[in-house]
């Protein structure tokens, strides 16, 4: 089963689709989308397994740079910390591994 | 009849009811009148072909052939030639009429219509009244043994008869003015045998067909025990079928309740869970529209749109309704580079009227047109 997000060019979640079973031609559901709009394809795990498809919507927004879902929360933490950075003009710590 | 001291007929029976074969004559002892005639009797064919060669004419010959049906004149020919009724040889040596037949006592004006013509066979004693050669005029001088003769006629009946002695020769119609000949004919061993042998063959002839018969005969059950094979492969025994049938079918020949499904109707095209984004504001809505088939062909589809969630859980005083439409949608798409629109993108547009997004599950099954 594979879980496809439609998203704009913020991340904004703006819907979602579970799909049990499509035609090979069909698998989007999204098929077409306005230019500055994409649709994100992920496998559908567990966590996304048990919420219904507008929860998902209300609840994540998609990492545009890292092309994955985040929840909200955790995302506007990030974008907070990003701010704080900007404003004290130190540099972000370096990626261990 | 003639003077006997023992009806020979009568003579003849008694020694044929008691298993009488043969006649056996004593040194010393009387020759009697009814011995005499017991022994030709016996020798007589009369018996042996009335019993195992039957009625008929023989190979070749047009005897006793009725033709030239005259209504007119009341007449019609009789051919010349041999015929056997109840072991006795009617024989008619030139060609004569019904009305110039011999014994014409019986002779009279045809039925209307159609009728049966009969040749009736019978013995007639002839004495030295009727043959003079009879009275041995050239030594005893008087009649010593009288002869039997072998006489016959032709009966015209619109009533069958089926009395012994009585051959059915033919129907004619004074109506149609037709002849229809009815004699046995071919009733000659030999040609009996080359009937038979044309028709079948020799023996060996005979045997190699039967054999390639045998042969077929056997493939023929070897190919119908392979197809019994496969038909109860398929089906199982007549028992399970008829389990299997009476799973699905009332005993009026209808489909039970519940045996038909969709699933079991069409294949699934689509099946997912949809959210819906709410709509902007109260009296809006918003439009999602959802690809659930691409083809170019027909698509004859079955949608069910199910509302999922949310689902309040909070108990109201009052009863609540809340709505959303979903509707059918077919997209035309030329793909880059195609010169034509090749493909019929079969959409559901849902709209949601309510200011919450809201989930719906979408299925839609797509039923083969052949």
């Amino acid at each position: 089963m594979k879980l496809f997000i439609h998203f704009d060019e913020q991340g904004q979640v703006l819907s979602v689709a579970k799909v049990h079973a499509a035609g090979e031609r069909t698998q989007n559901p999204f098929l077409h989308v306005e230019r500055q709009e994409l649709v994100l394809e992920l496998n559908l795990t567990e966590e996304f397994h048990a919420l219904d498809a507008h929860e998902i919507a209300e609840q994540y927004m998609v990492d545009v740079k890292l092309r994955q879902l985040t929840k909200k929360a955790v995302a506007k933490e990030k974008s907070a910390k990003k701010t704080a950075r900007k404003k004290s003009g130190k540099k972000p710590p370096d990626r261990q591994g | 009849m003639g003077n006997y001291s023992s009806d020979p007929n009568t003579t003849l029976q008694t020694a044929l009811d008691r298993g009488y074969t043969r006649v056996r004559f004593q040194q010393g002892k009387p020759i009697l009148d009814r011995e005499l005639n017991l022994v030709a009797d016996l020798a007589g064919t009369e018996r042996i072909a009335q019993q195992y060669l039957g009625d008929g004419v023989p190979s070749g010959s047009q005897g006793f052939q009725i033709t030239g049906l005259n209504v007119g004149n009341n007449d019609f020919n009789i051919l010349p030639g041999r015929c056997l009724v109840g072991g006795q040889e009617a024989v008619l040596a030139q060609a004569t009429t019904y009305k110039g037949q011999p014994n014409n006592t019986k002779v009279q004006a045809l039925p209307a219509g159609a009728s049966n013509v009969y040749l009736r066979v019978f013995s007639t004693e002839i004495a030295s009244a009727q043959d003079s050669g009879l009275n041995n005029s050239g030594d005893v001088g008087f009649e010593t043994a009288i002869r039997e003769k072998t006489d016959w006629e032709v009966l015209v009946s619109a009533a069958p008869i089926n009395a012994p002695g009585h051959l059915l020769l033919a129907i004619i119609d004074t109506g149609a003015n037709t002849v229809v000949d009815r004699r046995r004919t071919g009733l000659t061993l030999s040609a009996l045998d080359d009937e038979i042998t044309a028709a079948r063959g020799s023996s060996a002839a005979l045997a190699d067909r039967l054999t390639t018969n045998d042969q077929t005969v056997t493939a023929i059950k070897s190919t119908a025990a392979a197809i019994q094979s496969e038909v109860t492969g398929a089906r199982g025994t007549a028992a399970q079928l008829a389990g299997r049938l009476n799973t699905s079918l009332a005993a009026d020949g209808s489909i039970k309740p519940g045996t038909v499904s969709i699933q079991k109707m069409a294949n699934t095209v689509f099946s997912a869970q949809m959210s819906i984004p709410a709509a902007p504001g109260a009296g809006q809505k918003t439009e999602q529209p959802i690809t659930i088939l691409n083809t170019d062909d027909p698509a004859f589809l079955l949608v069910s749109v199910h509302y999922d969630g949310p689902r309040n859980s909070i108990a109201l005083q009052v009863p609540l309704t809340s709505v959303f439409q979903w509707r059918y949608q077919v997209m035309l798409f030329k793909p880059a580079n195609s010169n034509t629109f090749n493909q019929h993108i079969y959409q559901v547009i849902v709209e949601n009227p309510n200011t919450i997004a809201i989930s719906v599950t979408v299925k839609a099954y797509r039923l083969a047109e052949v």
